[in-house]
């Protein structure tokens, strides 16, 4: 294609970093950086910056942020991807979606709002994660805080002379 | 009669279509038909189809569409409900919503929108 589509590189099970079988059932937040396949059920909060692939029995129920993901199951929740979102034919979406690039297969179930934005840039440009880099303007906090304490047991000047 | 997809692909032969607006014809108003169209240039208004549309890659397409198919290689931009089938292609840009049971969107193709399906156990009806 040669237009900035991404091409859509789905690895074979064995080359994803860490495959999730479908007996098991997580609750809560995952965040990795290379490749996680879901199978089981999930309930929480996904951080990515790779790739994830929700398996054909996986049952997410996930506010997810990721580069790319790949869904043949079932996926509740808000999506948002930096690069691409492929939902497969057997998948089911509930939920919205923003991404510069999607591609829905026949027979895919999609319910939920879809916003493409291809503002910048076709390919992923790499800006520092906002989380590890939140400063926090903690420098007014003590100062208020010092002035309610010292309220009434303020050192009185003269006191000890 | 609504024609059949060219075998091993999802394309449209545009000669099995019944009517073919070519690109240099504007139209606004409403359209109703119950075959199968194509529309290559401009469109502002309502659209009620039976059958199939086709919006061509040079079409540009303001309207509310109600169709049984959809297939757009342009740019529409309404909402659409479709009894059977939407097909946005990879030059396709979609602003709106769509309804429908079955929808595919090729890579590349861009989609603002929301989209509201029926369950696939419930679309029976």
């Amino acid at each position: 294609m040669g237009n900035g589509i991404p091409i859509i590189n789905e690895p074979v099970e064995e080359k994803i970093a860490t495959v999730i079988a479908d007996d098991l059932e997580i609750k809560g937040t995952i965040a990795f950086k290379t490749s996680v396949m879901l199978k089981g059920i999930f309930e929480g909060e996904i951080f990515s910056e790779g790739l994830l692939v929700v398996g054909p029995t996986a049952k997410v129920t996930a506010t997810i942020s990721t580069k790319t993901l790949v869904s043949h199951g079932e996926i509740r929740g808000d999506v948002i991807a930096e690069k691409q979102v492929v939902l497969r034919g057997t998948s089911t979406h509930t939920g919205d979606i923003k991404a510069p690039y999607i591609m829905i297969e026949s027979g895919a179930a999609f319910n939920g709002a879809c916003i493409m934005e291809r503002g910048k840039t076709t390919l992923p440009v790499y800006d520092a994660t906002p989380e590890d880099q939140q400063p926090e303007e903690s420098s007014g906090a003590p100062d208020t805080l010092s002035v309610d304490e010292a309220e009434g047991e303020e050192p009185k000047p003269g006191e000890f002379l | 009669m609504i024609p059949e997809k060219k075998a091993g692909s999802s394309e449209y032969d545009e000669k099995d279509i019944t009517t073919v607006v070519a690109d240099d014809l504007e139209i606004r108003g409403t359209i109703k038909f119950k075959t199968s169209v194509m529309l290559k240039g401009i469109f502002e208004g309502e659209i009620f189809s039976e059958g199939l549309l086709v919006v061509g890659p040079t079409a540009k397409v303001t309207a509310t569409i109600s169709t049984k198919t959809l297939v757009s290689h342009g740019e529409i931009s309404g909402n659409v409900t479709a009894t059977d089938q939407v097909t946005l292609k990879n030059s396709s840009l979609h602003n709106g919503d769509i309804s429908t049971p079955n929808i595919i969107i090729e890579n590349g193709a861009v989609f603002n929108g929301s989209c509201s399906m029926r369950p696939k156990d419930a679309a029976t009806g």
